[in-house]
């Protein structure tokens, strides 16, 4: 059985990339095996690929399951009756979302995965949390959106929290005003995703001409800079833009996924994402699936020890990135930092069947 | 609905005035066309247009031509309207020539959405058109651009005398709900697939440049379009007959692999098709039943070895080289493997002949071609079982009067 509060125990950047390869070989191996006991469709992937069983695996040898498989089939390794959330991805109407089964263990360590790292970046007191969102995004307990996930995952770093958008995600300009008056000096998180951000309070503080005072604020954003780069809104225009209207300069993105909650990415001081101890980041190349090296561009795998109720502790994303290095980042955070490239261009599917989708 | 309207080449309207198939100034301009492809050297980095060239050659266009001298007399139907699949670089082309050659003006719309390479044909025809000697030609074709749900797109549909689809079953039950002409014809090409049989023993003993050949033609016939042609093979039928050969197996078809692997290394397997063909393989293992084991050659061939064929065989996709794979005597599986979208059997080491009477005396109910490994994607202008030229011209039938009567 694997050992989670050990795992919760360590620190979060404490573990060496050599040191934590060894881990990871030795607890993905166990969870590689319990998922195939537990999961036929993964079994069944596992042997028709010819992974024999019982061996011990490297962390680069364990098995990926693609990302978009969450979004077609049900994996999961627990019973009907252990769900105790459905966690859904957060695509846009009519798109395929992904379903991931989590039983209260799972959720519990991904929750504490999540507020180790936050921690470590923002200290261990509760913090005023301003949320750039509508309420509305949790109303459905039952389908959890990773929108959702993300305000519930940080809302445990608060000990009072207010949603800067209304329902139909207008600014409440008044009342986040009033909420930060309240904090006056204090230090202040704000969470949102990338996109709502940059349109919802960005562009909307700017077209109303009037400024907020976030100057003693964190600013905690992700969900991917696929829409804004399609603006052509770079990460430093993003950070540059938000100070303008804010005084914000402690901006963070981060990178996770549905697939993998709790476990993110967050950057640091130095603009490097970082993978804790709860997670790893693999980067491959398109030809063969071998290892990239330092610096070189390649698909990302994501592994983690934590989805013990669905097969997703090796996932093969559909997102490229570059490893910049491991153990030496100035902050002195211990294991891989890295950047995300973004989603995969999608090169023109040839067929001679789309002739009407043209 | 869309405005965004480009006129590409040729005229807006054209000439509704019908010739006989194969008529000279339509050989002559598809000549000029040729060369003036074959001498632009910047052209060579397209090799789907370089194959379009030496397709309309003359030559290759006088023996088409040979194969109509029967007596009979035909004349074109006036005008051809063609709606090509937007994905198939120069897959326009090819239509028009069809109508051309037919006796027809040609109306194409293209999709706002395609291919490089066809805007660049575009001009090179339209340039020619705009000279002098080819100055009849140009009064009998249109090539434009648009969105798919731009009016003009329907309107030309139910007009036109000749109605020209290519691919997508989806394409062609939207397109049968309009109201078309009754007396107009129409040419679909529906949703096809299409399998490879090798012949096991002729094969066990192939080295060298004769295996790198085989090779060679085998990638061409299948990763030239990323595997998505309807020509491109799916299955891969590994003929056995003797016992003997069931143990040889393994070894033989290990062999062609790496040949294939180290043909197709020149193949642009993006980070986007390498993930999505790993999803691929792994959807297919996770669900597929009868799988025997599924091979890794890099990332370049993936193959999934069944025991059998499974219902609806159609609807399992190899793309970007994922190969299904059966072994055994191929008459075992062909019947159910010649359902109605089996388009292509491309063929090694057997008598296509054999083949032919095999589909012919069991009565089959798919299959349109058999041709052997690299000529899959040879065009003919007799495709999925339709005589293109027939279709899209009239036969006129005369009958002398007699004294007696």
């Amino acid at each position: 059985m694997m050992d989670y509060e050990g795992i919760l125990e360590r620190g979060p950047f404490s573990v060496t990339q050599s040191e934590k390869r060894k881990l990871y070989g030795e607890w993905l191996t166990e969870l590689t095996e319990h998922h195939r006991q537990n999961c036929d469709p993964y079994d069944q992937l596992l042997t028709n690929l010819k992974i024999p069983r019982l061996k011990n695996m490297e962390e680069e040898e364990i098995p990926m399951v693609p990302v978009g498989l969450f979004k077609e089939m049900k994996l999961t390794s627990i019973g009907e009756d252990k769900v105790f959330k459905l966690m859904t991805s957060s695509g846009t109407s009519g798109q395929k979302v992904s379903r991931i089964y989590l039983d209260w263990e799972t959720a519990e360590y991904q929750q504490r995965a999540l507020a180790n790292i936050g921690s470590d970046y923002f200290g261990d007191s509760r913090l005023p949390f301003l949320i750039i969102d509508s309420h509305q995004v949790l109303k459905d307990r039952n389908m959890f959106s990773a929108r959702g996930a993300g305000i519930l995952g940080f809302s445990i770093f608060s000990s009072r929290l207010f949603y800067g958008l209304d329902e139909d995600m207008n600014l409440d300009l008044d009342g986040v005003e009033k909420f930060l008056e309240r904090y006056q000096g204090k230090k202040v998180l704000i969470f949102g995703f990338t996109y709502i951000i940059w349109t919802c309070l960005y562009q909307a503080l700017k077209q109303s001409g009037r400024k907020l005072d976030l100057s003693g604020g964190i600013l905690i954003h992700g969900g991917g800079f696929k829409k804004l780069r399609d603006q052509s809104v770079s990460d430093d225009e993003f950070k540059e833009r938000l100070w303008e209207v804010t005084g914000c300069r402690s901006i963070h993105n981060y990178y996770g996924m549905a697939e993998q909650t709790g476990s993110i990415y967050m950057e640091c001081a130095h603009g490097h994402l970082h993978a804790s101890i709860y997670s790893d980041i693999i980067t491959r190349r398109a030809r063969d699936f071998t290892l990239c090296s330092h610096g070189e561009k390649g698909i990302i795998q994501v592994l983690s020890p934590l989805p013990h109720s669905y097969p997703g502790h090796s996932i093969l994303t559909e997102d490229e990135g570059i490893i910049l290095g491991e153990d030496d980042c100035p902050c002195g955070r211990m294991g891989k930092y890295f950047k995300v490239c973004g989603r995969i261009h999608q090169a023109e599917i040839r067929g001679c069947s789309d002739t009407y989708e043209g | 609905m869309k405005a965004e309207f480009t006129h590409l080449a040729g005229v807006e309207r054209p000439k509704a005035e019908p010739v006989v198939p194969f008529d000279t100034p339509v050989l002559d301009f598809l000549e000029a066309l040729s060369k003036e492809i074959r001498r632009d050297r910047g052209l060579l980095r397209y090799p789907e247009m370089a194959a379009f060239g030496f397709w309309i050659r003359r030559a290759h266009m006088e023996e088409f031509k040979k194969r109509y001298e029967d007596g009979r007399v035909r004349i074109g139907r006036g005008v051809v309207f063609h709606m090509a699949a937007s994905n198939v670089p120069l897959l326009f082309a090819y239509s028009m020539v069809m109508g051309l050659l037919a006796g027809n003006s040609c109306v194409i719309r293209i999709s706002i959405r395609c291919q490089e390479e066809d805007f660049i044909l575009c001009e090179i025809i339209d340039n020619l058109l705009n000279k002098p000697p080819f100055a009849s030609m140009r009064d009998r074709i249109s090539v434009f651009s648009c969105e798919r749900d731009h009016e003009i797109v329907r309107s030309w549909a139910e007009a036109c005398d000749g109605l020209m689809v290519w691919g997508g079953d989806e394409t062609i039950s939207v397109v049968r709900k309009w109201n078309l002409r009754p007396d107009g014809v129409s040419v679909m090409f529906p949703d096809r697939y299409s399998i490879c049989i090798l012949n096991q023993k002729s094969m066990a003993g192939m080295q060298g440049e004769e295996l790198r050949k085989l090779a060679h033609s085998f990638v061409n016939d299948t990763y030239a379009m990323d595997q998505n042609a309807c020509s491109s093979p799916r299955y891969i039928i590994w003929n056995q007959g003797e016992e003997k050969e069931k143990e040889e197996a393994e070894a033989v078809h290990k062999k062609w692999w790496n040949a294939i692997e180290k043909e197709a290394a020149s193949y642009d397997l993006s980070p986007h098709k390498a993930t999505k063909k790993y999803e691929a393989l792994c959807r297919y293992s996770m669900t597929m039943e009868g799988i025997i084991k599924t091979e890794r050659f890099g990332n370049l061939v993936y193959t999934i070895l069944l025991s059998g064929i499974p219902k609806a065989p159609e609807t399992y996709r190899g793309t970007w080289g994922l190969f299904f794979e059966y072994q055994g005597d191929y008459r075992r599986v062909l019947k159910e493997l010649a359902v109605r979208q089996l388009q292509t059997v491309t063929y090694y080491g057997l008598d296509g002949k054999e083949l032919m009477d095999y589909v012919m005396d069991h009565h089959l109910y798919g299959i349109h071609r058999i041709v052997p490994v690299g000529n899959a994607m040879n065009l003919d202008l007799i495709w999925d079982g339709q005589d293109t030229i027939r279709m899209l011209s009239r036969e006129i039938i005369r009958e002398e009067e007699h004294e007696s009567v």
